[in-house]
Order: structure tokens, then C-alpha cells, then sequence
């Protein structure tokens, strides 16, 4: 355990000092302030040119959902490339032949980069929160969603709404962190790996596209929910006082399992590879 | 001939390390056949060989970088493939190119290591930037360091905490003469005061020379040779050089002696093999017979003559 804790502890120290974590951690945060402050300012102008007014303090929600969806997607994407190139880099730098001379087992290596980028993506994904929060109530406050006295929803509903969509983020962060590292492990080239990365985006993106509304079954039962995102569409269907927002329960249960299974299958190819490859030194 | 001293004849408590019958292949290509190595307690051993020749790769298998396809490397006995754990904490190593992180200055990236392996007892990241002269500007990040800087960064590592063994490839490249002398002196300083065994490559024959009591020579993956620096240059591998006039009679009188043993005449000069009892004897003779003897030399071959000489015939 000792072992581990001191592997962990110097991925985190070499982690604190890079200027790649605070570019990843920092970015999404400055989206989600930006993409509310834009869309406040977009509704605010809209509003004015219709001519509309109301009393009725607005509901925070929308703005929050909005701004967080945005951070989380940038944030998502900047991880995934932080975790493609956690093993890659190394290799790439040469740096494991100086690190593995050191005596720890290498699937201590392996669980400690997941570890970190557990770590990571934990802080990500509460900064990206914590930071929406605050900016959509500079705007407006977490209150009913309401019109003109009728209330769509109320606010303890949307609180746990909105906690549930966070807390659902957390299994893609898991399979997404597992991806990116099993693409690292395969080579030695950061390029490559990030390219690898990239590519598997874009490609389960088109395949999301293509498959319209099908995708929420067919995406969650055989591919990792890289980023997804459809429990923030659906907050975002609450706060505009849609009737008809929300995900089917049968939905969360897949977004819970898939990434799981797909984690643990990333995590398991990961091991064998790099617990078994040479290095180049 | 060379004595060659075999693993099986040196006792088991003074191996400090050993390759036994590796065998390692990429693809086509075998670059160690079969390979036997033995560093001794207090080794400075040099691994000698052509590029190519398998040294890096027999480094890399002792290190437990590679698996070997067949065979066995030890440390103090224990296979470091399934022991590594016990294994680490008594080697440090450098192979081929430094490697750090470059946005760390040199200072961090040793104490990074030096608390990734648990802030052993022994030298400390301060102790070995002193050590190998790079004290006085700790705070330079490693992407500005010059290669003779990255070099002695990467000597300082290996040298954290209470190696027993050091593996040191190429360890002087990229220095300056004066980093070269400081190196040397390290190594002999390091085995001489704190009895650490040191294997190191070079492509510097003088340098092995200079400092290695014993070596190996590897050609196309297999070990030619593995002897004691002593006994590569024996009493029967020496030879007497005399500078004397009219060589050529003089040549042709010891030819007549059947106790000088290969004369020839080189470069003027007149070489042959005689015990060292007789060369008083030998030297009179050819005073006394009328030759102006003006230089008689006891000579040895260099290293790098007898490195030439085994890879030429393999």
C-alpha cells in the first residue's frame, strides 16, 4: 500500500507542476463562465428587442445546465487527450527508464495514472459545477421554473435533477479516463496517441448523429459514453419548463453500467500492455 | 591467452550480477546468443563491444527493461524479472541518452525520484548534485541543460540513496575532459571508498583501461571474452622493444637465442618476447658483442590492440 501511495503521490507532484493540468483543469472552467455570461447576454438582448419584461426572478437553472453542459463537453475533450497522453509522453520522453528502475510492480504505474486521472477528472468535473453555480447566480436564482405564477417545477425537484445529472457525468469520466490511458499505453508517440483519441471522438460522435434517437439504446449498450451529456439536455429541458424533458430510467441504468464494463475492460487491456511491453530507453 | 574466468569456478557471495545463457531477438535480428556474464563484489567491469555488438541490450535485460527470449539475469543472486522488488533498491543505472522531466529543474527531478523510491537511506538528491558538480545552480529548468549538464544529472540519479551496483552506459559521453577526469575519479572513488561494483560500457578502450579491473568484449551478440584487466596483460603478454644501432644484425643475432621468443624487426626497432630474469642477461649480450643498445622497453599490448585483435579473428 505504501507502494502505491508513493507512485500515486509522485504522479500527483509531477501532475501539480505541469502546465498541461492547469490548461485542462482551467479551460473548461473559463467555457463555463464564458458560455453563461454569452447566453445570459444573448437572452438579456433577445428579450429587449421583444420588447418583454417580467417581474419574476429568473430561474438560475437554465443558465447553470447550459454553462455546465458546455464546460463538461471542452473539459471532456481536453481530458481525454490529458489521459492519451499520460503513458505515451513518457515514453516518448524516455522517462520510464529511469522511473522503472525504481521498485514498484508496473500495474502499481497503471493505477496510479488512473488514479491521478480519476483525481483529475473528480476536480474537473466539481470545478466546472462549482463555477456554473456561481456564475448562474450572478444572473438569476435557483428558484421554481416558473411562468407568469404558474411553476413548472419546483426548485427541490430541480436541485435533484440537476444533482442527479452531475453525479451521471461521473461513470463516463470513469470509462472516458480508461480509454485514454489504454490508447497511451499502446505507444510511444504522443502524437499518435492523441490522434487515436481524436479519431475515436469523432467517430462515436457520427456514430451518435447516425443513429438519431436510437443511439441512447444501442450507444449505451456497446460503446463507451465517452461524453455524454443527455442528462444536461434534459436539465436544460426542465429549466424552460418543458413538459416533456427528462431521461427514461431504463437510460440511467445503462449510463451507469456501460461505462463501468467498458472501464474495466479498458483498464484490463491497459494492464496486460504495459505491464508485458518493452521500452524503448 | 587470456584467462577467462567462468561463472561456475567464482563463489556465489561474490557475484553481484550475472547473465546466464541469455538469448534476446527482434524479429530476425538475435542480439545476444547465449550470453554469460559475472560482475564480481567490487567489479569496475567494462562491457566492450562494436555497435551492434549487444552490449546495450545485455544492459537492458540486466536492468529488466527487455526480456530475455532465454536465460537469466541476476542481482545478488535473485532473478530480476521475478524479483525485481528486492532488486531495485540496489541498483542505479544510467543507459544510453539522459531522460527527465524537462519543465523540472534538475534539483526536483531528483527528489522526485529520490521519494518515488521511498527517500532511502544513503545519498540525498542534494548529496548527489553535489556529487556530480551541478550544487551550484539546482534551480535550472532540465530543458535548459546543456548535454554535459543532462549527463551528470543522470549519473546523480543513479547515484540516490545506497546503490550496490551501478550500471552506467556510456558514462562519459557528452562530457568535457575535465567531466571525464571527475567521472573517472567517481567511479574509483566510489568503488574504492564505498565498495559499490560499477559495470559500465564504453566505445573509450583507453577509458576501460583505465579504470575497469575486468571486462567482457561481445561481437554480434555473443561474448568472445570475459577476463581480468591483469591478466589480459600478463607477464606472457609482454614484450621487450630495444632501440639499438645496426637493428638489422642485431635482429638476426637473436634470432640465434632460442630463448627470445618472436623477434621482429618494427619500425627500426627490434621487438621480442624473453623472460623478465633474462633481459639483463640479453642486454649484456648485445653489449658485449659490439651493439649500441640505447632504449630497452618493457611494452604491453593496449586494450585496444587486444580488442582489435579478438573481434578481428571472431
Amino acid at each position: 500500500m505504501r507502494s502505491f501511495a508513493l507512485v500515486l503521490r509522485f504522479e500527483l507532484a509531477k501532475a501539480f507542476r505541469s502546465r498541461l493540468t492547469w490548461v485542462t483543469l482551467l479551460l473548461p472552467i473559463l467555457i463555463t463562465i464564458l458560455s453563461i455570461w454569452l447566453g445570459e447576454w444573448i437572452r438579456t438582448a433577445q428579450a429587449l428587442a421583444s420588447g418583454s419584461s417580467s417581474d419574476e426572478p429568473r430561474s438560475a437553472y437554465f443558465a447553470f445546465s447550459q454553462g455546465v453542459r458546455n464546460g463538461l463537453v471542452l473539459g471532456g475533450v481536453f481530458f481525454l487527450f490529458y489521459a492519451s497522453m499520460l503513458i505515451a509522453n513518457e515514453g516518448n520522453l524516455r522517462t520510464f527508464k529511469t522511473i522503472l528502475l525504481r521498485a514498484h510492480p508496473r500495474l502499481q504505474w497503471v493505477a496510479a495514472k488512473y488514479g491521478l486521472l480519476l483525481i483529475l477528472g473528480l476536480v474537473l468535473i466539481l470545478g466546472v459545477v462549482a463555477v456554473g453555480i456561481a456564475t448562474a447566480a450572478v444572473f438569476g436564482d435557483f428558484v421554481d421554473v416558473s411562468e407568469e405564477g404558474y411553476v413548472f417545477y419546483t426548485a427541490s425537484f430541480m436541485t435533484r435533477e440537476s444533482l442527479q445529472a452531475v453525479l451521471l457525468v461521473l461513470p463516463p469520466m470513469v470509462a472516458l479516463a480508461a480509454f485514454g490511458l489504454m490508447v497511451s499505453a499502446l505507444t510511444d508517440s504522443t502524437g499518435i496517441a492523441t490522434s487515436a483519441c481524436i479519431g475515436a471522438y469523432v467517430f462515436l460522435e457520427a456514430l451518435k448523429g447516425s443513429l438519431a434517437d436510437a443511439r441512447l439504446y444501442l450507444f449505451n449498450s456497446f460503446m463507451p459514453s465517452l461524453l455524454d451529456t443527455s442528462y444536461f439536455v434534459a436539465l436544460q429541458g426542465f429549466a424552460e419548463g418543458n413538459s416533456d424533458a427528462g431521461v427514461e430510467a431504463g437510460w440511467i441504468l445503462f449510463n451507469l453500467a456501460t461505462p463501468a464494463a467498458s472501464a474495466v475492460l479498458f483498464l484490463a487491456v491497459t494492464a496486460v500492455v504495459f505491464g508485458r511491453r518493452d521500452f524503448a530507453v | 591467452m587470456a584467462s577467462v574466468v567462468p561463472t561456475s569456478v567464482v563463489p556465489d557471495s561474490d557475484v553481484v550480477a550475472s547473465l546466464e545463457g541469455v538469448t534476446r531477438c527482434f524479429g530476425d535480428f538475435r542480439a545476444l546468443s547465449g550470453v554469460d556474464l559475472c560482475i564480481r563484489q567490487g567489479d569496475v567491469y567494462g562491457l566492450l563491444g562494436l555497435n551492434g555488438a549487444g552490449k546495450t541490450t545485455a544492459l537492458r535485460v540486466l536492468l529488466r527493461y527487455l526480456r530475455p527470449d532465454s536465460g537469466v539475469a541476476r542481482v545478488m543472486g535473485r532473478d530480476v524479472q521475478s524479483d525485481w522488488i528486492r532488486v531495485a533498491p540496489l541498483l542505479g543505472a544510467t543507459i544510453e541518452a539522459p531522460a527527465f522531466y524537462p519543465h523540472l529543474d534538475g534539483a526536483t527531478n531528483l527528489r522526485l525520484l529520490h521519494e518515488l523510491a521511498g527517500s532511502p537511506a544513503g545519498r540525498s538528491p542534494e548529496q548527489a548534485m553535489e556529487l556530480v558538480g551541478l550544487d551550484r545552480r539546482p534551480g535550472i529548468r532540465v530543458r535548459s541543460y546543456s548535454q554535459g549538464m543532462l549527463q551528470r544529472l543522470y549519473i546523480g540519479q543513479a547515484l540516490l540513496g545506497a546503490p550496490k551496483l551501478l550500471v552506467l552506459d556510456e558514462p562519459t559521453s557528452n562530457l568535457d575532459p575535465r567531466g571525464i577526469l571527475e567521472v573517472r575519479n567517481l567511479i574509483r572513488r566510489l568503488r574504492d571508498e564505498e565498495g559499490i561494483t560499477v559495470v559500465l560500457s564504453s566505445h573509450q578502450l583507453s577509458e576501460v583501461e583505465d579504470i575497469c579491473n575486468r571486462v567482457a568484449i561481445l561481437h554480434r551478440g555473443r561474448r568472445l571474452e570475459e577476463a581480468d584487466v591483469d591478466a589480459l596483460f600478463g607477464a606472457d603478454q609482454r614484450w621487450l622493444e630495444i632501440e639499438v644501432a645496426q637493428p638489422d644484425k642485431a635482429f638476426e643475432r637473436v634470432r640465434l637465442l632460442d630463448w627470445c621468443q618472436e623477434p621482429e624487426l618494427r619500425d627500426g626497432r627490434l621487438r621480442l618476447r624473453v623472460l623478465e630474469a633474462r633481459r639483463a642477461e640479453l642486454n649484456a649480450l648485445l653489449v658485449g658483442e659490439g651493439f649500441e643498445v640505447s632504449q630497452l622497453v618493457t611494452r604491453r599490448p593496449s586494450l585496444e590492440d587486444y580488442f582489435h585483435r579478438v573481434t578481428a579473428d571472431a
